[in-house]
């Protein structure tokens, strides 16, 4: 694979500079959204072999991404001075997966507004189906210059209904919503 | 690191690592969770859970719940401590919650719930503390049980209105 452009600092997706999905206004939405595959990287693991809990929002990160992706939200609208910033995250980590396992991610939309996308990823073992984890976020349309938060243009608005709106028949799941609590039996 | 009556935990410090942050130069918000995680294994030292630790009670700690409230942006390089506050713990359950600052203020970048679960590794299953555990529990939940709740302690998450 090519090697992308960079800016001189840090983080690269794994999506980034590859070809990704493009938005298609005539085409129906998935609900949820299925629009990452992979399998759990050794630098992912633990002593154990397992996936290392810190590694499960990185995985999820790359969610967001393949989903910024398909609403349109990439490098070159970034650097045009816009981005959606993460406010709030809350993980539930339900089961543990090993190196080179499959994995597949979902992500549903919750909610949303003209500057803010409240969304659900659940992460499945690729082969078995089991549930192995969930991320709800809280993201915020930023103007990155001035640092504060300002409604998304209106393309992307649309599309952001577009999803909610084929998401709005989809059960609200278990994980979603809830603080963390002593009052609730272990999982 | 005190475990003084009241007095918070110091479970981390260190700077913001260059493959952490983004394009923008910021700590990226998955990484947020390496730092918080890595705080919680000084957590895990403290009562008595570190490699030896584990090795003599066959236990570990899962983390089933974390929930993270990103205040601030984090530059790379910026020198970062976490601090954490004991919220509760039960039998087999310690819930957590962790702030981290800019080293020596009070300038607070982002807050972390957690909620811990004392795991047997022979199933692995669910088991309570054992006892030279659980007495390193007890102590801190006692010292901890004053203190003031923290503001973004119990959050849920929900667009505003």
């Amino acid at each position: 694979m090519e090697t992308p452009k960079r800016s001189g600092h840090g983080l690269k997706t794994p999506l980034e500079g590859s070809g990704h999905r493009p938005w298609d206004a005539d085409a129906p939405i998935q609900a949820p959204l299925c629009l990452l595959k992979t399998t759990v990287a050794p630098q992912w693991v633990d002593y154990n072999g397992h996936m290392s809990e810190s590694c499960y929002l990185l995985v999820f990160g790359d969610n967001s991404d393949a989903f910024f992706r398909f609403i349109g939200i990439d490098e070159d609208y970034r650097a045009a001075g816009h981005s959606l910033y993460t406010v709030q995250t809350h993980l539930h980590n339900l089961h543990e997966v090993a190196q080179g396992e499959p994995i597949r991610l979902t992500l549903q939309l919750l909610d949303a507004d003209e500057k803010r996308v409240h969304l659900f990823h659940a992460m499945f073992h690729g082969a078995t189906g089991e549930l192995l984890a969930t991320g709800e976020q809280m993201l915020v349309h930023v103007d990155m210059s001035e640092g504060r938060a300002v409604v998304m243009p209106l393309d992307l608005q649309q599309r952001v209904q577009a999803i909610l709106a084929a998401h709005a028949a989809l059960p609200k799941p278990a994980q979603a919503g809830q603080p963390i609590g002593l009052r609730r039996k272990p999982g | 690191m005190s475990d003084a009556a009241g007095s918070l935990l110091a479970t981390w410090s260190g700077t913001v690592l260059p493959q952490w942050v983004d394009y923008n130069g910021h700590l990226n918000d998955g990484y947020y969770m390496v730092v918080f995680s890595d705080a919680t294994n000084a957590v895990m030292a403290l009562i008595g859970l570190d490699a030896a630790g584990r090795t003599a009670t066959g236990h570990t700690i899962f983390t089933l719940e974390s929930h993270i409230n990103y205040l601030q942006e984090v530059k790379q390089g910026a020198a970062i401590e976490v601090r954490t506050q004991i919220l509760g713990s039960d039998a087999k359950r310690l819930q957590i919650y962790q702030t981290m600052v800019l080293a020596g203020t009070d300038t607070l970048l982002a807050a972390n719930e957690q909620m811990l679960l004392n795991v047997d590794m022979s199933g692995p299953r669910a088991a309570p503390f054992a006892p030279t555990v659980m007495a390193r529990v007890q102590l801190l939940t006692v010292a901890h049980r004053n203190l003031p709740r923290p503001k973004y302690a119990g959050r849920t998450i929900a667009l505003p209105g």
